[in-house]
């Protein structure tokens, strides 16, 4: 009985200074921030309760409601694009090629770059004397040129490009951890039945690998939905509010605005969102998961 | 400076703190929420720190009557004196005078001047304006030129009017200014690629005679020397539109006092000695235009001279937007990057307006 309470008793003093480090970096300032998120501080000047204001005031914040667009549309071509796409390449990537090794180490490689190298590489590349109008002009397409990170159409879907083209790597790589535990046996068992490739696909491998579906499309989703760094880098959110995410307007409000009382709340506000959109999807996707 | 110090103060020492550009102002709020920071501030936010009690009353300093009256504004918040302000500048066209003399072509005298010698430089295939507006702080170099006569060439005191509730930001000032900055964007005037460059290149574009003008702040003379020689350098301002044409006057470099200093007597000594009439001149030195009256420094480059005449020729004010809070700011240099990518003006005046209520607090008369 002693030993086995002096065992806890350790086990706590093992947890303490995680504990500790968690409450002082995560959880104080999380409960400070809901404090501040009911003020009008400036960050210079001591703040005033405001009681829900801010919160208010953020149902009617055009900006904000751009923002959540331009985010959201971020979100669905990630999971609703890029998602099948790193499951095609891993697919693709899983045939017994004999440069499989290459191409896998290729495919992965965006992925370990850091996004502002990454951001900062694509921006010479889409500006307007950039690498993509120098080739389009090389073939005769010189009235196809644009400043694509500076037209109200093209801004958003270039700043997507360079997602997915980081992204489709990473998913690929995790897919093909999850084709590797599909039993070689059940594949062709279902062969010996008769089974065309894509119905084997279908039938046993999706099933299957759902687990690995459910992780990619949370890694999307959050993902996207804290999008600050590429539009931070590449277009300041810009051109217009073209880009603007609502990780960066959420910045812009704090350290631009001076507002951080309102960009306090608008961040408990994001909290939530994301927390009820991943909690959705966590529900829908572990339902369709498999046990073997 | 240090030297100086010691040789007068053979006890104190001046001890330097830089920190890098972007995160200036961060930084020092921080620490001066936490009540680290140094005795003696650079610093461009002195209403909104005087505001907040940050700062040393510095209204009995023999050095403020020497200000010019921009300074002294800037430095003033509810009648009392915050600091100095060592340079003045203002932003105006600088053009290539060669590409001038080619072209036959004169500084304008009216808007619709301004806007032909334009149209004449693009028939020609000559990039008429050459700026870098990925840096967007640059939107506004190119944006005060015109908006400083649009929102004060009627009505000086079109940003108190608007505090008072007299005048509003969704009128025809604000919207005025932005149609005009449209005009030019949409007729093509500015490069091609102004929103993916910075002004280091468009800077350089225009010393490579890629563009007859650039619209940029009066310490361009003063680049432009260090980067090449003999550049055939210009100055003219953007003619109003209507009303008078007025000239900006923006304060850079607050030097102020950290209210909370340990050496209150130290501090202001050396804040006395930077303010001499022979170190300010050091410092002006080919390319700071001096907000105190009695310090003249030398410029290598001509072009110094003529802003020099054209300020004293026009009325001037404070930049337009000096008295709106940040938000409306930032809201209105997304508003031009949206006008550059062809998205017109559009309902961008309202939103402004809108913004300005929320965050008027923030306005330090």
């Amino acid at each position: 009985m002693r030993s086995s309470r002096s065992f806890y008793r350790l086990k706590v003093f093992f947890v303490l200074p995680a504990l500790l480090l968690y409450g002082i970096f995560t959880l104080y300032p999380f409960l400070g921030s809901l404090l501040y998120s009911f003020t009008n501080w400036d960050g210079l000047q001591s703040p005033d309760y405001v009681g829900l204001a801010n919160y208010r005031a953020l149902f009617h914040d055009k900006a904000i409601m751009q923002a959540a667009k331009n985010t959201l549309y971020v979100l669905a071509v990630m999971v609703l694009i890029g998602n099948p796409l790193s499951l095609t390449l891993a697919l693709l990537l899983n045939l017994p090629l004999r440069s499989r090794g290459l191409l896998r180490t290729l495919f992965f490689l965006p992925a370990l770059m850091s996004l502002m190298v990454i951001s900062i590489s694509w921006g010479f590349i889409l500006q307007y004397d950039g690498l993509l109008n120098a080739v389009l002009t090389l073939f005769g397409f010189e009235n196809g040129i644009q400043d694509w990170l500076g037209t109200m159409d093209y801004a958003l879907p270039a700043v997507i490009l360079i997602l997915l083209w980081q992204g489709t790597g990473f998913g690929a790589v995790i897919y093909l951890a999850g084709l590797q535990s599909v039993p070689r046996e059940l594949q062709e068992s279902a062969q010996i039945d008769g089974a065309t490739g894509l119905q084997r696909i279908y039938h046993i491998t999706i099933p299957l690998i759902m687990p690995f579906i459910t992780i990619n499309t949370f890694l999307g989703i959050a993902g996207s939905l804290k999008l600050f760094d590429v539009p931070f880098v590449l277009t300041n959110g810009g051109p217009g509010t073209a880009t603007t995410t609502l990780g960066l307007l959420i910045y812009k409000y704090a350290f631009v605005h001076e507002s951080y009382g309102y960009a306090t709340a608008a961040g408990m506000l994001f909290m939530i969102l994301i927390a009820v959109i991943t909690f959705l999807q966590l529900s829908i996707t572990r339902r369709r998961e498999v046990e073997m | 400076m240090a030297k100086r110090f010691k040789e007068k103060y053979p006890n104190g020492t001046v001890e330097f703190n830089q920190h890098p550009g972007d995160k200036y102002n961060e930084l020092m709020n921080t620490r001066l929420a936490a009540g680290e920071a140094d005795d003696v501030l650079f610093n461009m936010n002195m209403t909104a720190y005087a505001k907040a009690g940050y700062l040393m009353d510095l209204s009995s300093q023999p050095w403020i009557a020497r200000m010019n009256d921009s300074a002294k504004t800037a430095a003033q918040f509810e009648g009392k004196t915050y600091g100095a302000f060592l340079e003045v500048n203002t932003f105006g066209v600088f053009y290539n005078k060669k590409i001038f003399e080619e072209q036959q072509l004169v500084p304008p005298t009216t808007w619709d001047e301004f806007l032909s010698l334009n149209e004449k430089l693009k028939a020609q295939k000559i990039t008429p304006i050459v700026e870098g507006f990925k840096d967007i702080w640059t939107l506004q170099a190119a944006y005060i030129p015109i908006a400083i006569s649009t929102y004060f060439g009627t009505n000086p005191n079109f940003e108190r009017d608007v505090y008072d509730g007299k005048a509003s930001v969704n009128g025809p000032e604000v919207t005025g200014a932005l149609t005009q900055f449209a005009e030019l964007a949409d007729k093509g005037y500015f490069n091609k690629n102004s929103l993916s460059i910075g002004n280091d290149q468009a800077l350089q574009d225009f010393i490579d005679g890629k563009a007859a003008m650039h619209m940029m702040g009066s310490w361009t003379p003063g680049v432009i020397d260090g980067k090449t020689q003999n550049f055939p350098l210009g100055f003219f301002i953007i003619p109003a539109k209507d009303g008078n044409t007025v000239m900006s006057a923006g304060t850079d470099k607050g030097l102020s006092i950290n209210a909370a200093t340990e050496h209150p007597e130290e501090a202001i000594a050396l804040v006395q000695l930077m303010l001499e009439p022979d170190m300010l001149e050091l410092y002006g030195k080919d390319n700071a235009l001096s907000a105190f009256n009695d310090v003249n420094p030398v410029f290598a480059n001509p072009a110094m001279s003529e802003i020099q005449a054209a300020l004293q020729a026009h009325p001037g004010h404070r930049n337009p937007g000096d008295y709106f809070p940040p938000s409306v700011q930032d809201a209105l240099n997304t508003a031009l990057t949206k006008i550059l990518a062809g998205g017109g003006v559009g309902d961008s005046a309202a939103e402004l307006a809108k913004l300005y209520e929320k965050d008027k607090s923030k306005v330090n008369f």
